[in-house]
């Protein structure tokens, strides 16, 4: 693990040394492109603080072994792209179900498919928040910068333990294999999940306010079974009665949906009134804010959106930005964020800068910043 | 806003190079560097190269089109860029495998890189004798910085070879 200073690393590197940071003490998981270095640096670095590498068969099975390390008290995570994560879906529904908390990092590449593995994209936006069957929300976080890929692992693993539940670290390759100047603290702020005091026996059901609740160890002797079955509190099965699906998948829901405004988070420039508020995410948004930075040294009122949580999306400012701007969208993909961005903004005065295989220059979108302008 | 490209073939240490530039800016000068590196999905041979953007503030460019310092260790390499070649404004080859840049109409900055390298100890070094140059012709990069960085970047029995490298390539041009 490296220590306190500056480094000029990457931002997959960036996102390993986070991960050791956050308490990470399990990694399981296969190499894919261009993720690999995560799992590749882990692999020499988590034994040295005590936890444990392992490089599975596949992806569904380094998803399951990340599944089952979590239920023994540790912070847990895979990193994987496209394929891979494809492959992951069933096993995230799963993690969902269990409230397992647990972080996968999909370093997205260029698909569908194997697509083109070097090159990245972020098509997987949709897939992360609906890839799995059934009803339940997710949280995805995007990083646009090696310093980000180190604090956004951190907040994952937060999430992860407080909301007991999967994070998604949505990547990409252009910030995952970017070298760029990384500040690590000495010490990050570490969430712990809510472990159960002695007299529960509910681990699946609360009435909390925050809907999360508690979670024990495999071995603390409660004797759990942990299901993927529609359960009840205790974690008996119940695959038949209303009851037992209405009250447990309306509170796996809720405790994304009524925790949103904590778990929320973007950055913004300028978007109060402006003619124009371009919204980006990921590495895309680097060229993006540069063009916006452009277009008002020219004079014009142009302001800036991105969400640093895709889900659940910004939607209440997203809705405000629509209903007073126009909208452009520049995204490394063409379905990537659409349906949900035009969805809050609406169609009127929705505008879209979509590309592939590569990042554009600044030139590029202020070209298009000026079109929707004229 | 500075751009630079090391291109040449893989295992030419392209990106190593650009690795070692770009954190010498990065910490070395407290500058805003983006460093990219290039690759296909081939597990050895192809043009290998590496973009190392440079900014006083906020870095949001992240693609070079026309780099403003274009350094070529390999024949095919400057073959298959030669429209990015003609359009930059400093062209540095290593004669040593670029030999033909009949018709480039500036001024290359022709520097037998491999050859100076082998006369060190190896013509592996041949990147960072490029980057000595580089220094050399650029009034921001430093040639003390790229110094410092190589002293850490590279085990210790190789750091006095890359330092001599990196000091010939300088004088080379400073000549």
């Amino acid at each position: 693990m490296m220590n306190p200073g500056e480094y000029f690393i990457e931002g997959n590197i960036a996102c390993a040394e986070a991960a050791m940071k956050a308490g990470v003490k399990f990694f399981g998981g296969y190499p894919i492109t261009p993720a690999s270095e995560i799992m590749n640096h882990l692999s020499d670095e988590l034994p040295k603080v005590g936890g444990r590498f392992v490089q599975m068969e596949d992806e569904i099975a380094s998803i399951a072994s990340v599944i089952g390390s979590s239920w023994t008290g540790l912070k847990s995570m895979t990193a994987t792209s496209g394929p891979g994560f494809s492959l992951m879906q069933e096993n995230l529904g799963y993690a969902v179900m269990t409230e397992t908390p647990c972080v996968i990092v999909n370093v997205q590449r260029a698909g569908p498919s194997t697509g083109q593995a070097t090159k990245p994209g972020t098509g997987d936006v949709m897939q992360s928040r609906f890839g799995s069957q059934g009803d339940y929300e997710i949280i995805a976080l995007s990083p646009n910068s090696a310093q980000e890929m180190f604090d956004q692992t951190v907040r994952a693993f937060n999430l992860a333990e407080r909301y007991r539940t999967p994070v998604v670290m949505l990547a990409d390759a252009g910030v995952g294999q970017m070298r760029e100047k990384v500040t690590i603290p000495g010490e990050v702020e570490g969430e712990e999940r809510k472990r159960p005091t002695s007299d529960e026996k509910e681990f699946f059901d609360t009435d909390d306010e925050d809907y999360v609740p508690p979670m024990p160890d495999f071995g603390d002797g409660y004797e759990l079974l942990v299901t993927g079955s529609t359960h009840l509190g205790d974690g008996t099965r119940d695959t038949a009665s209303f009851s037992a699906q209405d009250r447990l998948v309306r509170r796996l829901v809720a405790k994304i949906e009524e925790n949103r405004t904590e778990i929320e988070d973007w950055e913004e420039h300028h978007v109060e009134g402006a003619d124009l508020v371009v919204v980006s995410y990921g590495s895309m948004s680097r060229p993006a804010k540069g063009a916006v930075q452009k277009a008002r040294e020219d004079g014009k009122d142009v302001g800036f959106f991105r969400p640093k949580t895709m889900w659940p999306s910004p939607e209440k400012r997203l809705k405000e930005i629509g209903k007073n701007s126009k909208v452009l969208l520049v995204e490394l993909s063409l379905r990537g964020y659409r349906m949900e961005v035009e969805r809050c903004v609406g169609s009127e005065d929705f505008y879209v800068h979509d590309r592939l295989n590569s990042l554009p220059t600044i030139e590029e979108v202020h070209q298009k910043i000026e079109e929707v302008l004229r | 806003m500075m751009k630079v490209r090391i291109g040449g073939w893989a295992g030419q240490g392209t990106v190593r190079a650009g690795t070692i530039l770009g954190k010498a800016l990065a910490l070395e000068q407290d500058l805003h560097v983006v460093q990219q590196r290039s690759y296909s999905a081939a597990v050895r041979s192809g043009i290998a190269y590496s973009d190392v953007i440079v900014d006083k503030d906020e870095l949001n460019e992240l693609v070079i089109e026309v780099p403003d310092y274009l350094l070529v260790l390999y024949q095919d390499t400057l073959d298959e860029w030669w429209d990015i070649a003609e359009r930059t404004e400093h062209l540095i080859v290593d004669t040593t495998r670029v030999t033909d840049f009949s018709g480039f109409e500036g001024e290359v900055h022709q520097v037998p890189a491999g050859r100076m390298a082998e006369k060190i100890g190896t013509s592996k070094a041949a990147n960072v004798v490029l980057l000595g140059s580089l220094a050399g012709i650029s009034d921001e990069i430093k040639l003390e910085s790229l110094e410092k960085t190589i002293r850490v970047e590279f085990p210790e029995k190789y750091v006095d070879l890359n330092v001599e490298a990196l000091k010939k390539g300088y004088e080379r041009v400073k000549r």
